[in-house]
């Protein structure tokens, strides 16, 4: 029936009325169906209790902790660039290509929350896959250990190329806090979320269990903010403004298979309102899933008999693609297929489809060939097929239902598909018989059992039939009427039956010689109940004629052309990422086309053509001072080159200046030959030398006794200078008539002891000095000054020094002796000196020294030769 | 441990009777004394033996030189040095006298020829005696032996107040030479420096 096509948006305003409805499916959270069992166990929903759950989840199921280096070898792996070439950079989602590092251009480790801002090095937190994100090298120093908060006119931050050049704008940046882009927002606080939950002290995030390497931590020591509560809204604005993309889901379930653990705030962005905030936010619904490439459909070809159900499976290439369908039939009067499950319904063949949700150009199909049954005047009949068991524990003990009819048989389906390898009637014990538990709906009148391969043409089988069912039973029916047995053909053997039975047993006659019996089907005719036509089949379900209609940007409604039991909101879906209409509903979308234009003298935009909206601004990007043209929007500037020249400055200086802006470069003195040079060698700097000026002296007596004062008339020499005199004799100085008294020494010879000296009796000068001069050793009176000198004492002094001193035995016998000849030529009255008598005796007390000591030496050699030679 | 020690010294013990052949007493087994083959070249007959004499004293030295000639006599040629003591008024030319001569000694008297030295009969004996007790820090060699002598006067007779004795030997089957030093008591050094033919 055709309700006509009425709007789908009122249709779906009126089922949500009626609540009958439910838009895009129960959740919009963004987990996996896998990853919705990691959070079965959280049932907390507000506050510090969930964020106690959260904690202890994380910490619970963090199983692999990797280390620093391991965060370099796992990024392929956790984030591959957009477009698939290399490492997606953190801040600029730039690809690079030119691996780990420390030189401009190469990738860092960047700790999102800095180590020296958190309890972490370079493990635990501090390697912690979910943390660590690869960052341009100079990017990662220039952030630093910023904290993260909004910047104002703060300055663009940039990664640089490999030649250190800016490449790509990654934030702005003040001292002190680092701004992210707007795209990586949210990206920053789901992890700075992420480590406060994890590495937290159990106690102070509500937890139970003690994270590795935990501390105390607080928003406020990684995000710029007056108080924590302000740091929390900021999180939770950055979560809210910049929501979850592709790029961290992928990175969630990369880090995830690695670690064992996930980040709840990309699976929950909810959660950080839940805990922080208010509780309201929504997260958007996560976009489409993989499309598969590729559909089949398991089995491709069936062979049913009217009334029979069987079932198709899906499955979609790549192995993570949608397996979500939209199934068809044609024609419709044969089979009609229900979220995969096939009635047959008359005789006949149909083609059954199933087309991609997400690409209706990826679909599979499957034959159907329907048997018409026979009973009575019409024959009824139905196979059974491996399909018609039960497999979904495994083989063994099976039931089987075909053509309305149950029964029970042990079967073996082998290792691999059982649609290969047919019905395997093993050789264990119970493990060859098949037989009916239900009745048909009437007496039996043939069984057709066809072998597997020409291999098996020597299996034999008997049939049985019963008018009781042989129930479910685990051992060999014996019972019923005996229909002998045969062998199993590829073409069909056929037992034919009379009488009223209805039910039957079919058991292998197992040989120990012959293995397992393997059955491609077993087909039972049966004549149509007396009395009656036979049951008809039930009416053919509901098969739903969609039409889609646009509905949102992101959105279009289902609803079937035919029934209103249908109705669905589901995403458009693009062939690609630049197709720009919705495959099904014909929703034209926007795909922006951006390109960098030109601003304005300092920056360009990255600008959509179509639309033109503007994503990001940085200033120009130059090669070096002289490049004219903007390396990516051509934004040609003006570039002065500087004309330098020396400049005469001023009496003292020259300048080196630009002849076309005027800037100066630097200032030096003139600089000339020689004094009497007036042109300066580097500007040309006219100088005005000092005349020769010949001084007209004046001489001043101001009755100083050494000099007088001179000066020049004109007033530009004044110095004092001493007196001049024409001899020793003139008293009057010759300029400026200064007299003088001279005085006329007198010297004489006088005796200053140890010396004497020639000295002015007038006036004490000095002349000379000299030791004092005799005519020989025994002369005591100096021939000079008269100085009287004590006989010869200086002899036996001097001889005493040599005879205790540090000479020879000889040297001190010739130095006693000469003190002994001096001492012989004394007269009485001189030896009576009483100089020389204490001289002499100090020279005689030093012999009788050394005779003592002469002594010893003899007696010691003697008493070394007694010792040795026994002499005396 | 010490029934282990006890067993082992016994062992020792027993290795050390059977190799050297010592007898067993009754306060243990007799060792060898190290410097007994010293003392039997000291005994030994030596057809020349010379021998120089430094005595140090301050700034001064005395020199004394002897030679032994072994036959059937025993003929001593020596040479002594003395100082002479100084006479303020008249010192003398010299300060250092000699006194030569020879002594035999035969049949137990000495007869001299030139100036006395004091040579007795004992004068052609050497003074020593070696015993292993009588040094410490001793080095043995194939051919020379060292050693501070930690008992002068058992060493050399007379020698009690001698301090600082050293001895420093080169032998072969016999003596080649001997040097023994010492500081006396007056705080001379001397040298005793003898040579040896066989």
């Amino acid at each position: 029936m055709n309700i006509g096509r009425k709007s789908l948006s009122l249709i779906l305003a009126a089922a949500l009325m009626l609540g009958v409805v439910s838009i895009g499916g129960s959740t919009a959270s963004v987990v996996t169906a896998d990853a919705a069992d990691y959070y079965s166990g959280i049932t907390a929903t507000k506050g510090t209790q969930l964020l106690g759950q959260l904690h202890d989840l994380i910490v619970g199921t963090h199983s692999n902790y990797t280390s620093y280096d391991e965060c370099k070898t796992y990024a392929s792996k956790t984030d591959p660039s957009l477009d698939g070439k290399g490492i997606l950079e953190f801040y600029t989602h730039e690809t690079m290509t030119t691996g780990f590092g420390s030189s401009a251009g190469i990738l860092n480790r960047e700790h999102v929350w800095p180590q020296s801002l958190g309890n972490w090095k370079t493990s635990n937190a501090g390697s912690d896959l979910h943390h660590i994100r690869p960052t341009e090298t100079r990017l990662n120093g220039d952030r630093g250990n910023k904290k993260y908060g909004e910047v104002t006119n703060g300055t663009p931050q940039y990664s640089r190329t490999t030649s250190g050049a800016n490449s790509e704008l990654g934030g702005y940046a003040n001292s002190s806090t680092f701004m992210p882009l707007d795209n990586v927002k949210g990206d920053v606080a789901r992890i700075v979320m992420y480590v406060y939950t994890h590495y937290n002290t159990a106690s102070n995030v509500g937890g139970t269990k003690e994270s590795r390497g935990s501390g105390a931590l607080t928003f406020t020591r990684v995000i710029s903010a007056s108080s924590e509560n302000a740091a929390k809204q900021l999180l939770i604005e950055w979560n809210e403004s910049d929501p979850v993309d592709s790029i961290e889901r992928t990175r969630n379930e990369a880090v995830y298979a690695i670690q064992g653990n996930r980040n709840p705030f990309i699976d929950h962005p909810e959660y950080a309102s839940m805990i922080w905030g208010d509780g309201s936010y929504v997260p958007p619904d996560p976009p489409v899933t993989v499309a598969p490439t590729s559909l089949s459909l398991t089995p491709s070809a069936v062979t049913m008999s009217v009334g029979e159900t069987a079932n198709l499976s899906v499955t979609a290439s790549p192995a993570n693609a949608s397996k979500a369908v939209k199934w068809s039939v044609s024609p419709t009067n044969v089979v009609t297929i229900v979220e995969g499950k096939l009635t047959a319904y008359a005789e006949g063949q149909a083609t059954v489809t199933a087309t991609s949700t997400l690409d209706s150009t990826v679909k599979a199909t499957a034959q159907v060939t329907v048997k018409k049954s026979e009973g009575g005047g019409t024959a009824n009949s139905f196979t059974i097929t491996i399909d018609s068991f039960d497999l979904t524990e495994g083989y063994g003990f099976k039931t089987w239902s075909a053509g309305g009819v149950k029964g029970t048989a042990f079967i073996f389906g082998g290792s691999g598909e059982y649609s290969s390898t047919g019905m395997q009637f093993n050789k264990s014990k119970t493990s060859y018989y098949l037989a009916s538990t239900t009745a048909t709906n009437g007496p039996i009148k043939s069984v057709t059992v066809k072998a597997n391969a020409a291999s098996q043409t020597d299996r034999e089988w008997k049939l049985l039939t019963s008018s009781s069912a042989y129930g479910e039973v685990t051992g060999k029916p014996t019972n019923g009427n005996d229909h002998g047995t045969q062998f199993v053909t590829t073409n069909g053997t056929k037992w034919e039956v009379s009488g009223s039975d209805t039910f039957f047993a079919l058991t292998y006659e197992f040989a120990e010689t012959k293995g397992a019996s393997y059955l491609d089907s077993i087909t039972v005719e049966y004549a149509a109940s007396q009395g009656g036509d036979p049951t008809p089949p039930p009416p053919p379900e509901h098969q739903h004629v969609f039409e889609y209609e646009d509905y949102t940007d992101e959105t279009h409604l289902v609803g079937c052309e035919t029934c209103t039991d249908y109705l669905e909101e589901e995403p458009h879906v693009y062939s690609s990422d630049t197709d720009t209409t919705c495959d099904l509903c014909g929703h034209e979308r926007h795909v922006h086309d951006y390109k960098w234009v030109d601003k304005d003298d300092t920056s360009h935009v990255w600008k959509c053509e179509g639309c033109g909206e503007v994503s990001k601004t940085e200033e120009h990007i130059y090669t070096d001072d002289t490049d004219t043209t903007c390396n990516k929007c051509d934004h040609v500037r003006t570039v002065h080159t500087h004309s330098y020249q020396w400049e005469d400055n001023d009496e003292t200086t020259h300048v080196w200046k630009c002849e076309g802006c005027g800037e100066i470069s630097r200032t030096q003195a003139h600089e000339y030959t020689d004094d009497a040079d007036t042109t300066c060698n580097v500007c040309g700097h006219e100088r005005t030398l000092p005349t020769e000026h010949e001084h007209a002296f004046e001489y001043t007596d101001d009755d100083n006794e050494n000099t007088h004062r001179t000066t020049c008339k004109e007033g530009d020499y004044d110095a004092r200078e001493p007196h001049v005199y024409s001899g020793d004799t003139d008293t009057t100085c010759n300029l400026c008539g200064y007299v003088r008294t001279v005085h006329a020494h007198s010297y004489q010879w006088v005796d200053e002891g140890e010396q004497h000296a020639l000295k002015c009796e007038g006036c004490g000068d000095v002349k000379s000095t000299s030791p004092h001069e005799y005519s020989d050793a025994a002369d005591t009176t100096c021939d000079s000054c008269g100085h009287v000198r004590e006989v010869n004492s200086a002899v036996f002094h001097e001889a005493v020094q040599k005879i205790t001193g540090e000479g020879s035995l000889s040297d001190r016998l010739a130095s006693i002796k000469e003190a002994a000849e001096a001492y012989a030529t004394l007269t009485d009255e001189e030896k009576a000196l009483a100089s020389v008598k204490k001289d002499h005796a100090k020279f005689e007390e030093a012999v009788e020294a050394l005779n003592a000591e002469l002594r010893k030496l003899n007696e010691a050699a003697k008493s070394a030769n007694g010792l040795f030679v026994s002499a005396n | 441990m010490k029934k282990k020690i006890i067993a082992v010294s016994a062992i020792l013990i027993a290795a050390c009777g059977l190799i050297a052949g010592c007898s067993l007493s009754p306060e243990g087994p007799k060792q060898e004394d190290k410097c007994a083959h010293l003392d039997e070249m000291a005994h030994a007959r030596y057809s020349k033996i010379e021998l120089r004499i430094t005595t140090q004293l301050g700034k001064d030295t005395l020199e004394s030189a002897f030679t032994f000639t072994y036959g059937d006599a025993v003929t001593i040629a020596y040479t002594v040095e003395e100082v002479l003591e100084i006479d303020p008024a008249d010192p003398a030319a010299e300060l250092k006298t000699v006194k030569r001569g020879t002594a035999t000694i035969s049949g137990g008297s000495v007869t001299v020829e030139g100036d006395d030295a004091g040579i007795t009969a004992q004068s052609a004996e050497l003074p020593f005696t070696f015993r292993e007790a009588y040094f410490e820090n001793a080095e043995y060699g194939g051919n020379f032996f060292s050693a501070d002598v930690k008992e002068p006067s058992s060493f050399l007779k007379g020698a009690s107040s001698c301090t600082n004795m050293r001895a420093e030997l080169n032998f072969g089957t016999s003596f080649t030479s001997l040097k023994v030093t010492y500081e006396g008591a007056l705080g001379e050094n001397v040298c005793a420096a003898y040579t040896f033919t066989a």
